[in-house]
């Protein structure tokens, strides 16, 4: 077990190098001065001093100088300074990360608990009317894009029925509270999670019936086993292996749906800051947030080979 | 001999594996009719004159932000633009960058995927991690981030080539995963391996003996790729990255809805695209999925 991780860590130092890498060369082709990627633009005016830092930073060396240049600024935390504002990538960054999270994690959970027992329903009642309105607003829920369930929600629930507030994460000149909170977090989480209810519905009816069909399940009926054991124990604990590297797999684009999402109720996260950078043309800012994400999903793949290992005895005995 | 008598030529019914394909295909009625709503959306879209003769771009400032009627069946937007005219010609700016994008990241996948699982070693390790690589950006994000820096070198009125070559340099991964895997198990079937000590270059086993045994599931990627592209495209411009106004596009006409004002009293100015957008996809996904049972030997 410890060396089947040990083997997933080290086949993913490669990929980080080649993130870093790409992530690397959208900055050397991105317009704009490359110091702005190194130091705080508001202490560099003075142009023989600039021409000084320019050579300490080796912007004068070949690619992979300033490659190799780059990435130790990186790996000691240093992502450049915001074109606008002059303030660090990293801190702002960092500060955005917990309003993402707790959207995605929100959505993540929402997607769990509706997807999963939603899809076990739909394969176990399979081609019933159920199971057809089902699969019919899977279909749905995978080809409506998620700024367009956006707009639509906020039209009907925030415009309209003046249900939800239409953005930001607090009331403003109110105090903050956990339920003023909620109420600002209910409707772009529950958007979030929308095409990805529908996504694990369909895996986990997927799962479900390849299962089903199976011998095992079969003799745990044979043996005179109630149906919610055969399906909740038998059955089930089989399907989870591929729900899981479904869940874990889905954090990409759950992370492309908190751009959209964060962007329509003006939620202050990383998606947010991202789409600040892309209109202002803030490459230092675009491409930090660029990194970060690709790297978060890297860990969260790691994660899910892991899990996928400790749930699945194959590989546990391996 | 009485001529009534004439030859008739036998009835021969095709058995070819595309003929069988297509009589499964047909069983699934909601794919026939996303059949028919793609052709109806391609036809408005790339016969749009025929269809309308108002100018999608001319604003008519006696008629702003009028609800729909016999004339504006869509209605009007607030420069007095006509909402239909604009669906229609920003339908073919949809469509056209999911057909491209999709021919180039079948292109590249293909060929990756085909080079990958023949050679193995090296070369298959290269393309395997760069498809990793690639699949660690979350796929909006690396496109947001890459079309301003192609735009840059591109002139203004070429960035909608821009969009479609980031778009389809980015998303080949899966398909060169998908031709890697069939390739592995392909290039040692008998045939291939028969081709061989018949005295076939490599190039020929690949490309001729290989290559169509993976045409289905190629077709089917290529289908779900058009939906997920159009997607993309639409998102961008969202963002307000993609297709610059004037031009309609789905995803920008969509965009003006994030002024609260046209969300709340224009309805009709983002209903009728997004309405085209979501019929689009969904017809372009049952496609994809009947497609799939077709070609898909497991299900017969």
């Amino acid at each position: 077990m410890i060396q089947y991780i040990l083997r997933r860590v080290l086949i993913n130092i490669p990929v980080l190098i080649g993130i870093t890498l790409a992530v690397f060369v959208l900055i050397s082709l991105a317009p704009g001065d490359p110091m702005s990627a190194y130091i705080n633009p508001e202490f560099g005016t003075d142009p023989a001093m600039l021409a000084q830092l320019r050579a300490k930073f080796g912007l004068d060396q070949p690619l992979p100088v300033r490659y190799a240049n780059w990435l130790g600024e990186v790996l000691q935390g240093n992502l450049g300074y915001r074109t606008k504002t002059f303030d660090p990538v990293l801190k702002l960054v960092v500060e955005r990360i917990p309003a993402t999270l707790m959207l995605m994690t929100t959505a993540l959970g929402i997607g769990i608990i509706l997807g999963v027992p939603l899809g076990i329903y739909s394969a176990i009642k399979k081609y019933s009317f159920v199971d057809t309105l089902m699969t019919g607003g899977v279909f749905l829920g995978v080809s409506t894009p998620a700024f367009l369930i956006g707009l639509g929600s906020l039209f009907v629930f925030s415009l309209g029925l003046r249900l939800f507030p239409a953005g930001g994460m607090h009331t403003l000149g109110q105090e903050e509270s956990v339920i003023d909170t909620i109420h600002h977090l209910a409707l772009p989480a529950l958007i979030l999670s929308a095409n990805y209810v529908a996504s694990l519905l369909r895996y986990t009816r997927a799962a479900m019936l390849d299962v089903i069909s199976e011998q095992y399940v079969t003799t745990a009926r044979a043996k005179g086993l109630s149906e919610r054991a055969v399906i909740l124990k038998h059955a089930l604990s089989n399907a989870m292996i591929p729900i899981v590297t479904v869940i874990g797999f889905s954090i990409p684009n759950l992370l492309a749906g908190a751009v959209f999402t964060e962007t329509i109720f003006a939620w202050p996260g990383m998606g947010s800051l991202f789409i600040d950078g892309v209109n202002s043309r803030d490459f230092p800012l675009m491409m930090g947030v660029t990194l970060i994400t690709a790297t978060a999903v890297l860990v969260f793949n790691l994660l899910t080979d892991i899990v996928y290992a400790l749930i699945n005895p194959k590989i546990r005995y391996a | 001999m009485p001529s009534t008598l004439a030859v008739r030529p036998p009835i021969t019914r095709s058995n070819s594996p595309g003929a069988r394909a297509w009589v499964r295909f047909r069983k699934s009625k909601l794919a026939v009719v996303g059949l028919v709503v793609v052709a109806i959306m391609s036809l408005l879209a790339f016969a749009a004159p025929v269809f309308t003769s108002i100018d999608p771009l001319k604003n008519d400032l006696l008629n702003r932000a009028k609800p729909p009627t016999a004339e504006h069946i869509f209605g009007t937007d607030r420069t007095g633009r006509d909402v239909f005219s604009r669906t229609i010609y920003g339908g073919r700016i949809s469509l056209l960058v999911g057909l491209v994008a999709v021919t180039l990241s079948v292109s590249i996948g293909t060929v990756l995927g085909l080079l990958s699982g023949f050679y193995g070693g090296l070369i298959d390790n290269i393309v395997m991690r760069l498809t990793d690589v690639i699949m660690s950006f979350p796929p909006i994000i690396i496109i947001m981030a890459a079309v301003p820096i192609v735009a840059n070198l591109l002139p203004s009125e070429a960035t909608i080539y821009g969009i479609m070559a980031v778009i389809g340099l980015l998303t080949w991964p899966q398909l060169a995963r998908l031709i890697r895997g069939q390739t592995l198990v392909l290039r040692n079937a008998d045939y291939v391996v028969a081709a061989e000590s018949l005295g076939a270059s490599k190039a020929r086993r690949m490309f001729v003996h290989i290559l169509p045994q993976t045409l289905a599931s190629l077709l089917v990627f290529a289908t779900f790729g058009i939906a997920n592209a159009i997607l993309l495209e639409a998102g961008l411009s969202f963002l307000g990255q993609g297709v610059q106004p004037p031009t309609p596009s789905w995803g920008n006409m969509v965009e003006t809805a994030r002024s609260l004002d046209i969300l709340e009293n224009l309805p009709w100015a983002w209903f009728a695209p997004g309405i085209f957008i979501v019929l689009t996809v969904v017809s372009i996904n049952f496609i994809g999925d009947a497609l799939r049972d077709a070609v898909d030997p497991k299900s017969r």
